[in-house]
């Protein structure tokens, strides 16, 4: 499809498209209220460009968000358990009490 | 078989997850010290990965998670339950990942704030080729390394948001900076990230003719 097909010279067509690309974030994050969002979209069903573009973004954001976790090399629970039970016992087995967690 | 869920017995699930976090703080207010053993182990994998992707160290990530599980437990009587505990924990690590960000450049010349809030634009990564996707292996890991390889502020912005599931308005206020800033950050570093993943990109594209 000849993305400038609706404009009467290429410039006018990529200024018009940049500036709808310029929306296409806040198209993504639902900030545009329903009569621009509508109006973008109504572009992006004519440009094959922008709507390239705004397939690449949503599809972007799908990668970073599916990422796989990373295994952390150790299990953390024995360092963590033994410091916590170290600062507690280092004041004291009487005052043991006050080195709960504090209750607010 | 794949164990999938509908969106109701997820939000049930999530219920009950909470409920049974919250009966485990209780045991360790209590002073049963071994309940948050429990809790150390159900969420570490989360919280070493929120501070993994922040900092870009295995090694920082690491002391971020002892960190991490050593302040919310000196600070448990003040966890509300108005948020899961997994939020909770996740604010700390991000605040601990800042606060590890901000020394780490102490000796630097560019101050986080001062990147946090306008900065350089970073040098421009090359980005990859349905030839490099290939080549380099998982898809997994070249999305991990364009993350990774993201400037500072802008990785901070995406993965509050992508990761941890933040709103603009909510990363405003944890980093103490204009929404309008964190919507920038947040929209350029996807950029960058679309533009060195094109490889990726293009490769579904085709899969998908």
């Amino acid at each position: 499809m000849d993305e400038n097909r609706l404009y009467e010279s290429q410039e006018e067509g990529y200024s018009v498209c940049a500036r709808y690309r310029e929306r296409l974030p806040d198209l993504i994050e639902g900030y545009l209220d329903a009569m621009t969002a509508e109006a973008i979209r109504a572009h992006l069903s004519v440009c094959f460009m922008c709507s390239r573009v705004y397939d690449e973004m949503e599809r972007t954001i799908k990668l970073v968000e599916t990422l796989p976790f990373v295994d952390p090399r150790v299990d953390f629970g024995p360092s963590i358990m033994t410091a916590i039970s170290r600062q507690e016992n280092s004041h004291g087995p009487r005052q043991w009490w006050k080195w709960r967690p504090r209750r607010e | 078989m794949v164990n999938e869920f509908t969106a109701r017995e997820n939000r049930t699930i999530a219920v009950v997850m909470e409920q049974t976090d919250a009966l485990i703080v209780q045991r360790t207010l209590r002073g049963e010290l071994n309940a948050y053993n429990e809790l150390v182990q159900k969420y570490q994998r989360q919280v070493y990965n929120l501070a993994y992707r922040m900092l870009t160290s295995a090694d920082d990530a690491g002391d971020i998670v002892q960190e991490t599980f050593i302040r919310a437990y000196t600070a448990l009587g003040s966890f509300r339950q108005d948020a899961s505990f997994l939020t909770w924990l996740y604010k700390i690590t991000s605040n601990l990942c800042i606060d590890h960000m901000r020394s780490r450049r102490a000796k630097g010349a560019l101050s986080l704030e001062v990147e946090l809030e306008e900065g350089r634009e970073p040098a421009a990564d090359r980005s990859t080729s349905p030839e490099d996707v290939v080549v380099r292996g998982a898809v997994g890991e070249i999305v991990q390394k364009a993350v990774m390889n993201l400037p500072d502020k802008y990785r901070i912005v995406v993965v509050m948001r992508h990761l941890r599931g933040l709103s603009v308005e909510e990363i405003a206020e944890e980093l103490n900076l204009p929404s309008g800033t964190v919507k920038t950050h947040l929209f350029r570093g996807r950029e960058m990230l679309r533009e060195r993943l094109s490889g990726v990109l293009e490769m579904e594209t085709d899969g998908r003719k």
